[in-house]
């Protein structure tokens, strides 16, 4: 991959020193489908820049594609292509060694944390393991800095000596949580971290990340497909429909005022918890295709009740639209009347918009 | 008719629920008390097997230590055999051989067989292609068969017979660790390792493999009880250690034409030693998977 040199990536054009920088980035699988091998488009070019201490949230239904993002973000599996910039690294081509290296700055909670706990090991063991492997501290010196995580997270220093199947979903998700700070890493990948968990300690969880993330000023790339969760932790949301991403911008005006038909679509499906507000519902028709299946043009094309005959033909480049917002529907936009002057002298190419915002 | 059995029938299923947690108790105890007498046996045979090496009542590789053809009488306990040897004697030191045998090469199997089907189910792709199409291959003999032909091509002596019982069955520690570690490769404790810094190859040996053992344990101990039979087969039929050291199937088959003139001994008490050490292996095996599975 070659990656995207000359166009400026959305994301790219609002965050001007990213910690993290995704360009292009796309993976696909091989699958037998019925007899035949088929590829399965997984994460479709997806651009995204994270800057210092920002949280942003990766929205999306199941099997839009969200967690495959986050294991090709920290090459957990390595991307068919595109490129993953860590604070001006490329992750792209180390070695196994040199990748172990960088996983000192960007770390990840995992979804379940029954299964991300080895169970053979005890929680002190788990939380020393990425400071005697990452890091540059004595034993003695390590034994105090996992009593350190441990109170850091909420949890009695006297944890360390438990095993996971001693402590509860949120205790566990805590170690979780404390073992990915470990090493203090720039950016933390968390995967999906509050939805095994109940609902009054997903709140929990949730303040202690937005507390260590003032504490620490670490970057949090946050993949849910909560949106109350969005809501309440995320700068910047981007909303990820069959593997590519139909809308960026700022969380609180994305969910005030969602142009692309997804976003609405995902908006308005979520119960709203406040009295004497109703929100119009908008729906969309069917379900989400295959990713073995997905349309040509625009992925919502079929689904969509703004569609038109063009939709199905050209796949739509992330526009901007005033407010630092980007928005993969070129009728809605055009429709709104928001289309910058100035994307109009540069027509926007279909993979990668020039955007001067 | 309905209503008389309607309350028939309710009353009945409380009754079984209750039971249904005792009647799974006393289906365990058994096994676990099996365990234990199959644990009991073995040991019983290793303080044999080593007690053989300082002491035994004659000298088992010596001839004419009674008249030959002797029935089990209070001199000998197991009786002599064509050569006046002592049979009980040569009972003793021949489990030095087959207890020995048995350990070594379910060891060699278990260590090579975890570690090949380690790499081979982490590692995928053509790696896991050539390695399983291999043991197919040696699966596609019968166990005896293929042991006796390699016995056969390499000649006979206790190491040969260590190794190629060892390879007998080594696919299927291959098969079994492969699938475990195929199941849990891609759970996120295994991510979560090589996140916080291991190598892919500590992520396998120090995280996965170690959460991977407990169905291999308890194969190993069944694969003994099979791997103690083959060795005495191998005896039998004249391929195994060395021609007329103390070994049970070699035993056995020196006195089989006695069999039908009536000198019974030669034969029984060595296959009886057989039996009773694969059944012990067995049950432990037994055990072991049981409760493995339970976790």
């Amino acid at each position: 991959m070659t990656s995207a040199v000359n166009t400026a990536a959305p994301s790219t054009a609002v965050v001007s020193h990213p910690v993290l920088n995704v360009v292009g980035l796309r993976k696909q699988f091989k699958v037998r489908d019925g007899g035949r091998t088929a590829e399965l488009t997984a994460v479709d070019d997806v651009d995204l820049a994270i800057a210092p201490g920002e949280t942003v949230a990766l929205v999306g239904e199941s099997g839009s594609g969200k967690s495959t993002l986050a294991r090709c973000v920290t090459r957990l599996v390595d991307p068919t292509s595109g490129s993953v910039e860590l604070d001006g690294l490329s992750l792209g081509q180390l070695s196994g060694r040199q990748l172990s290296r960088a996983y000192r700055d960007i770390q990840m909670v995992f979804q379940d944390p029954r299964s991300s706990l080895n169970p053979r090991m005890t929680v002190g063991a788990m939380l020393e393991e990425p400071l005697r492997l990452l890091g540059s501290l004595s034993a003695p010196q390590r034994g105090t800095r996992v009593a350190e995580l441990l109170t850091e997270v909420g949890l009695p220093a006297d944890f360390a000596d438990r095993r996971p199947h001693q402590l509860s979903g949120g205790q566990r998700q805590r170690i979780g949580i404390a073992r990915a700070l470990a090493v203090d890493p720039k950016v933390v990948v968390l995967d999906e971290p509050t939805a095994s968990l109940d609902v009054s300690v997903r709140g929990q969880v949730l303040e202690l990340l937005a507390r260590i993330q003032a504490e620490r000023n670490v970057a949090y790339l946050f993949i849910t497909h909560d949106l109350q969760v969005v809501r309440s932790i995320a700068d910047r949301v981007l909303v990820m429909y069959l593997g590519g991403i139909v809308e960026e911008g700022p969380t609180e005006r994305v969910f005030s005022d969602p142009v692309h038909p997804y976003t609405k679509a995902l908006i308005s499906a979520a119960p709203v918890a406040e009295w004497g507000v109703t929100t119009e519902r908008f729906e969309l028709a069917g379900e989400i295709p295959s990713p073995l299946r997905v349309p040509p043009g625009c992925r919502l094309a079929g689904r969509c009740p703004v569609s038109e005959p063009d939709c199905s033909e050209h796949r739509p480049a992330l526009l901007p639209v005033p407010g630092s917002r980007f928005v993969a529907c070129p009728p809605e936009v055009s429709r709104r009347g928001l289309l910058e002057p100035d994307s109009l002298d540069h027509p926007a190419t279909p993979a990668h918009p020039r955007s001067t915002s | 008719m309905n209503l008389t059995l309607t309350p028939n029938k309710s009353a009945a299923s409380p009754d079984t629920a209750a039971n249904a947690p005792r009647r799974r108790r006393l289906t365990r105890l058994p096994r676990r008390g099996s365990m234990a007498v199959g644990l009991v046996i073995v040991t019983v045979l290793l303080v044999v097997a080593v007690g053989s090496m300082f002491w035994t009542p004659y000298d088992p590789d010596a001839s004419g230590v009674g008249l030959p053809y002797q029935p089990p009488s209070a001199e000998h306990w197991f009786g002599t055999d064509r050569v006046g040897a002592d049979v009980f004697s040569r009972t003793m030191a021949a489990a030095a051989t087959d207890v020995g045998i048995t350990l070594a090469a379910v060891l060699i199997a278990l260590v090579v067989g975890t570690v090949v089907g380690a790499v081979s189910g982490f590692v995928g792709g053509a790696v896991d292609t050539v390695v399983m199409r291999f043991m197919e291959i040696l699966q596609a003999f019968p166990a005896l068969l293929l042991a006796m032909l390699m016995v056969a091509a390499v000649g006979p002596g206790t190491l040969n017979v260590i190794v190629v019982v060892s390879i007998v069955g080594i696919p299927n520690y291959v098969r079994l660790v492969r699938a475990e570690i195929l199941s849990k490769k891609h759970w996120q404790f295994a991510e979560a390792a090589r996140m916080v810094g291991n190598s892919r190859s500590r992520v396998l040996f120090r995280h996965l493999l170690p959460n991977s053992m407990t169905p291999v344990i308890g194969f190993s101990s069944v694969n003994a009880s099979w791997v103690a039979v083959i060795v005495a087969s191998l005896g039998f039929i004249g391929l195994g250690i060395e021609p007329g050291s103390a070994e049970w199937g070699s035993m056995i088959s020196r006195g089989q034409d006695s069999i039908l003139s009536g000198e019974w001994w030669i034969s029984t008490f060595p296959g009886i030693a057989i039996l009773v050490l694969s059944a012990a292996f067995y049950l432990i095996g037994d055990g072991l998977t049981e409760s493995g599975e339970q976790r």
